[in-house]
């Protein structure tokens, strides 16, 4: 009896242990975790830059609430390639005769796929959209996406 | 009418000179540091999509830059900064709306760097104040850069810190603003 009860004691331990360093593990996963590489996220929805623009522009509080914060792929005529001076680029994507467009700003690690882009072609891009600005100062509506990479068409 | 040649031919430079107008960039960098001073780890975060203006003759400037494009290391630290601290499902964006005070002060056709004040109203988080701050112009080849950097106290803008990382995360956040602008072609 001593003994079985022993045995279930260290069982029992046993237990809360391995427990410990799951929690443990995932805790210091969870913590050191980083962006995930934007091309392995599947898009939460798939539009065209104008559809997009005008989801945001018919009702931006609508748009914010299915879009932002959700990995979307847009597809579009690329308007221009902006390079910044510190090498960053962001594709624009959207109806020449609109100024209102999809600005995507390149991640990083996915920079180097800008090169043989051509404006005025159709282009696919995916990232993650982080909000809309309105047309207040003059400079035309922009929905932003950020972390972007070029994808497949879908 | 030789003098009205010379009156036309001098408003006509006048014209060229002074037709400067605004100046924008909507890839401008603002990044920001609330970084406990005994914190072991950087609490630091990147926007590279801010929207600036900056009109010359009146020196009107104004900035917007969303809060879901912060770019923090840690993935984990970013959802927080959006979930518990900023909001940024209900507030989406920061927006600045103000005027460099010595405009005058700033010769936007000729090379150098300018000290200027900045004035104005810093909206985050759903609160608007008063911030006064000290930038810089810098003018080069018909480039513009503006930087400047602003200490916001976040007691201000009504984000709290919880006890639980106090060591962490500073009291006030160190915002730097540096924007490459480019003439608005109108």
């Amino acid at each position: 009896m001593i003994f079985l009860k022993r045995k279930s004691t260290i069982y029992i331990l046993l237990g809360i242990v391995a427990f410990a360093a799951g929690a443990g593990m995932y805790a210091y996963k969870e913590y050191n975790r980083t962006a995930k590489d934007i091309a392995t996220i599947a898009p939460a929805f798939t539009v065209s830059s104008n559809a997009l623009v005008n989801d945001f522009t018919t009702n931006d509080s609508l748009a914010n609430a299915k879009y932002l914060g959700k990995t979307i792929a847009v597809n579009g005529l690329l308007k221009t390639i902006d390079k910044d001076e510190n090498g960053f680029y962001t594709l624009v994507i959207g109806d020449s005769t609109s100024s209102s467009s999809v600005r995507c700003s390149m991640d990083s690690a996915h920079n180097n796929e800008t090169t043989n882009l051509k404006e005025g072609t159709q282009i696919h891009v995916k990232g993650i959209c982080t909000g809309y600005n309105k047309d207040e100062l003059g400079l035309g509506a922009d929905i932003i996406l950020n972390h972007s990479c070029i994808t497949k068409p879908q | 009418m030789k003098k009205i040649i010379l009156l036309l031919s001098i408003t006509a430079i006048a014209n060229i000179t002074f037709a400067q107008g605004k100046y924008f960039t909507k890839t401008g960098k603002i990044d920001f540091d609330a970084t406990a001073q005994k914190s072991p780890e950087d609490i630091k975060a990147i926007n590279k999509s801010t929207t600036m203006v900056i009109d010359t003759k009146t020196g009107d400037m104004q900035f917007l830059v969303l809060m879901k494009g912060f770019e923090f290391t840690r993935s984990l630290m970013q959802e927080h900064f959006n979930e518990n601290y900023v909001e940024s499902t209900k507030f989406p964006k920061a927006e600045f709306k103000g005027a460099i005070t010595d405009n005058a002060a700033v010769n936007y056709t000729k090379d150098g760097t300018y000290k200027v004040k900045v004035k104005g109203k810093l909206t985050m988080h759903g609160v608007t104040k008063d911030t006064e701050s000290d930038g810089v112009i810098t003018v080069k080849a018909g480039k513009i850069t503006a930087t400047a950097t602003v200490v916001a106290l976040l007691a201000d803008y009504k984000i709290s810190v919880p006890t639980l990382v106090a060591d962490k995360v500073a009291k006030s956040a160190k915002i730097n603003i540096s924007c490459a602008l480019e003439p608005l072609k109108k």
